[in-house]
């Protein structure tokens, strides 16, 4: 955990050259990001955008977890309960016929935002073991909760019939992964101004030594009750364009093994790092992509794998950028 | 006249052991006050409980004649007590500066600002920079806590404490893991000095030789209990505390 938080600081507090670096690979991402649409349009390939679609649906729920997990040291095992509440905030809404892709939105931040703080209130009692797993006992009621709904599908889950409606833009696909990219990056512009901030500063310092943080004056539970419940409305968010992407609200968003993906997705990426989830995420699900077209047993390669990225690269992928860190330690 | 800090019947148990047996204390403004005694005496948990860090079974414990013993650790710091720990217990992952920018913001309203960079709010850094330079640890700003000698962290450490504006300081032995003669040691020495003017001390600290210079009045801890409580030579002539905490061993002077 604190490997993550080192590599985080120092990503910040670099100087000069090094910090250059980062901001330069973060464009180049951006870029090839970028590129995504015209190739796919170019090649007619279609398959080619839903796929980065996915894939930026799953940085952008990584980049959330990584505020709580990252940033805060909560080691949350359940947030894919939010990626599920997001979806089926739009899923619900268009099946009773509210299509309104800003009342989905408004919903999805809402609701999520409220069960956050819920269960964030509850679960920010424990610390360590207690606390991943009370995360993910209060996500599997959830994920329970979806399959006993049976109004809502149950476990077969809820077809969108309604996309949220953005007049011409609904159900157009460059346009969902356009806004997908938008999001992804006003995201991390606004983590890039709240990382270093008093509550930023306050909530890594909490990370690190809560009773130090006592020690100042300031009671910590506050500030790492909102990180978490901003980390949960990020994959809230994540969950409504899922639900868009798919047309489709499952209870599979739920399970804990999304849960599980997601907190490999941070890590691989290089965890407490602002962009190393989105290469995480995106490395994920390539391999993932990548290994299915070779084998049936995909997963073996696939365990072995992240197992030597992991201990190999510490801090991540993304400290790949950072060679000169890294053989100093 | 009230004393700044006034400790009265303080009880502590773990269990079945007492470790804190109604303890009466006070501390003046400007003195500095040291608490000496054998390992397992119960000083650390004195400070503890002074702080709020452990809840206290019985007693009472005043600040300038107002009791605080219904406040939190968080407020207890607020209303001017700080504290420094035995075990260094600054942010290793942060520079100097950061350190000393969350100590300062703890008492300068709450830390619910998202925008602007904590090192860059200027009435924070400027305090935080009063603060290094009045320590001497200017220079070392933006040095990583990790990276500076152990007795500049301890500086720190002291620097972290102050930063909150304290009227009483609780100093649970800066020069732990100091050699004696070692200019980290000289250096906590002077400072010590220097601070008594300004703030009410109590000072927990197994090197004698600094207690006996700096102290204006010692309490002996052991078992507990206070067994004894004066000025320099009446603890160095007292028999209980020959018996108790020294041993057959001289005093040494």
């Amino acid at each position: 955990m604190a490997q993550g938080i080192v590599n985080g600081v120092a990503e910040r507090g670099l100087a000069g050259p090094r910090r250059a670096r980062y901001v330069v690979l973060t464009v180049v991402v951006f870029a090839l990001l970028l590129l995504v649409p015209v190739v796919s349009g170019m090649t007619a390939r279609p398959y080619l955008l839903v796929l980065a679609s996915r894939i930026l649906v799953f940085a952008l729920a990584a980049v959330g977890l990584n505020l709580a997990l990252g940033f805060g040291n909560m080691v949350s095992f359940g947030h894919a309960m939010y990626i599920g509440l997001g979806a089926y905030c739009v899923a619900i809404a268009s099946h009773y016929g509210y299509d309104n892709g800003v009342v989905h939105l408004a919903l999805t931040v809402g609701i999520t935002a409220i069960v956050a703080t819920i269960v964030g209130y509850i679960v920010l009692r424990t610390r360590g073991i207690a606390f991943i797993m009370i995360t993910l006992a209060l996500a599997q009621m959830l994920y329970y909760l979806a399959l006993g709904l049976k109004q809502y599908g149950g476990d077969e889950g809820l077809t969108v019939h309604q996309l949220s409606n953005f007049g011409a833009l609904t159900g157009n696909a460059f346009a969902l992964y356009l806004s997908l990219l938008a999001t992804l990056g006003v995201v991390l512009l606004l983590l890039a101004r709240l990382i270093p901030s008093r509550f930023g500063l306050i909530l890594r310092a909490a990370s690190i030594d809560e009773r130090r943080v006592r020690a100042v004056g300031t009671a910590p539970t506050g500030y790492r009750l909102l990180a978490y419940v901003f980390s949960a409305v990020i994959c809230g968010l994540a969950g409504y364009f899922l639900a868009n992407l798919t047309s489709y609200a499952s209870p599979d968003y739920l399970n804990w093994m999304v849960s599980g993906d997601l907190i490999i997705m941070v890590l691989l990426g290089g965890m407490g790092t602002l962009v190393g989830p989105v290469v995480g995420a995106a490395a994920f699900l390539l391999m993932e992509i990548g290994l299915q077209a070779v084998t049936s047993h995909w997963l073996a390669p696939m365990g072995v794998i992240i197992v030597l990225i992991v201990l190999f690269l510490r801090n991540g992928i993304w400290s790949l950028a950072d060679l000169r860190g890294r053989r100093r330690r | 006249m009230a004393a700044l800090l006034s400790i009265r019947g303080l009880v502590k148990y773990y269990g079945a052991l007492l470790v804190t047996d109604h303890v009466d204390l006070d501390i003046e403004s400007g003195e500095l006050h040291a608490i000496i005694g054998p390992n397992g005496a119960g000083k650390t948990t004195l400070i503890n409980q002074i702080m709020g860090e452990v809840a206290s079974d019985e007693g009472s414990i005043t600040l300038e004649g107002r009791a605080i013993d219904g406040l939190s650790q968080a407020q207890r710091v607020r209303a001017g007590i700080g504290r420094s720990y035995q075990i260094t217990s600054v942010i290793q992952k942060f520079t100097v500066l950061e350190n000393a920018v969350l100590a300062v913001q703890g008492c300068a309203g709450h830390g619910y600002r998202f925008w602007t960079p904590a090192t860059k709010t200027r009435s924070l850094v400027e305090r935080a920079t009063a603060i290094l330079e009045l320590l001497g640890l200017q220079d070392e700003r933006d040095t990583l806590a990790m990276a500076l000698p152990y007795g500049v962290q301890r500086q720190l450490e002291i620097a972290m404490a102050l930063a909150a504006q304290p009227k009483v300081l609780l100093l649970d032995e800066p020069m732990a893991g100091m050699g004696r003669g070692d200019t980290g040691s000289d250096m906590m020495l002077r400072l010590l000095e220097r601070l008594k003017a300004h703030y009410g001390i109590l000072l927990i600290e197994h090197d004698m030789d600094a207690v006996f210079a700096l102290a204006d009045r010692i309490s002996v801890l052991c078992y507990g209990r206070v067994i004894c409580c004066g000025d320099a030579d009446t603890i160095r002539h007292s028999p209980e505390v020959r018996e108790a905490y020294l041993g057959d061993e001289d005093v040494p002077v």
